[in-house]
């Protein structure tokens, strides 16, 4: 674990508490929440070229699915052919193809280190967190008090299942809102349109593939409640970035449907 | 052993991963005609457990943007 420290993990608590002390600096109110604010941005921007090609990639091969479809029909049988026929359209329509996935898998241990750092942080009493600060930082950064963890009166260090007596409504939202921004993310990265696999064994699995869009945001939702608001706030903050990423890239994608399904309602 | 193997990817493809897709939040990352995990399966069930793995690492070596030759389906050998 020793290596994971040095290579994510302290470097994240240097960027966060460089944050937070210019932060303090221009005493803007509540330089914790908006520390862990900045943080996840200055990740997300370092992710986004490796994200943005992924995406970019994926969203010109969905488009191709359909000639590919053909080639492979055309050529049935000849895989010299096939191969070299997705190739010329693969330059044709200028694809490169995906990163792959180790370059998705990058993001990982990263989306892993700022989870820990900011559980580790948030949750911290005054003296441990200077001690455990002072121990990582470089020397300018160091902390002389323990920075007040809460965020427009959300004690940041607390989760909304310990909140439900004092604040229900803000306990309640949370969740709720992490579980909203996650399902946009999620219905926006599959444009609707022809199946791009057709495998055997894989009626359940593209049923459970769809049905991971409405599963996978229920999970965020419990776990958010039962976890540090200030995780909420890093995951809502990484999540509302790839919206606008996703958007810039992909337009709309599979949110596209729903949109207009609400427009005629309303207009009903 | 081998069908344990198998289920285990299986397991892999129907689950872990489309929770995997939705937390990076990207579509399909692979950039192989076959998937990766796909061919480690094949390889598996053609080339018994353990020279299917080493294939199937190999394979996975080569899903990044250095890797310059065949993207199609290979032949497991």
């Amino acid at each position: 674990m020793e290596i994971f420290n040095i290579l994510i993990v302290n470097p994240i608590i240097n960027v966060l508490v460089a944050i937070y002390q210019a932060l303090s600096f221009l005493h803007i109110p509540y330089p914790l929440g908006f520390s862990i604010i900045g943080l996840t941005i200055v990740i997300r921007i370092i992710l986004y070229p490796l994200i943005s090609s992924q995406l970019k990639a994926s969203k010109k091969m969905q488009a191709l699915v359909p000639h590919l479809s053909n080639v492979k029909e055309k050529h049935k049988g000849d895989k010299k052919r096939i191969q070299e026929e997705t190739m010329r359209l693969y330059k044709e329509h200028g694809v490169n193809p995906a990163a792959g996935c180790l370059p998705t898998l990058i993001q990982l241990p990263v989306i892993w280190g700022l989870y820990s750092v900011l559980n580790n942080v948030v949750q911290k009493n005054s003296a441990e967190l200077v001690r455990y600060i002072n121990g990582i930082v470089l020397s300018p950064l160091k902390l002389d008090k323990a920075w007040d963890p809460s965020f427009f009166g959300i004690p940041l260090g607390q989760s909304p299942s310990h909140l439900m007596s004092s604040i229900a409504i803000v306990a309640i939202s949370i969740p709720i809102l992490t579980a909203v921004f996650q399902f946009v993310q999620s219905k926006m990265m599959f444009s609707p349109g022809p199946k791009t696999q057709t495998k055997k064994n894989d009626d359940f699995a593209s049923a459970f593939q769809s049905q991971a869009t409405y599963i996978f945001p229920i999970m965020i939702a419990f776990f958010s409640f039962s976890f540090p608001v200030g995780l909420s706030l890093y995951w809502n903050t990484f999540t509302i970035f790839g919206i606008i990423q996703q958007y810039k890239i992909g337009g709309l994608g599979g949110l596209e449907s729903l949109w207009q399904k609400t427009k005629a309602l309303q207009r009903k | 052993m081998k069908q344990i193997a198998i289920s285990g990817i299986n397991i892999y493809q129907i689950i872990i991963s489309s929770l995997l897709k939705q937390l990076l939040g990207v579509g399909r990352s692979c950039r192989f005609e076959e998937t990766c995990s796909d061919f480690i399966k094949r390889s598996i069930s053609e080339q018994g457990l353990s020279r299917g793995a080493f294939l199937g690492l190999s394979r996975l070596v080569k899903c990044q943007p250095f890797y310059r030759g065949n993207l199609g389906k290979e032949v497991v050998d």
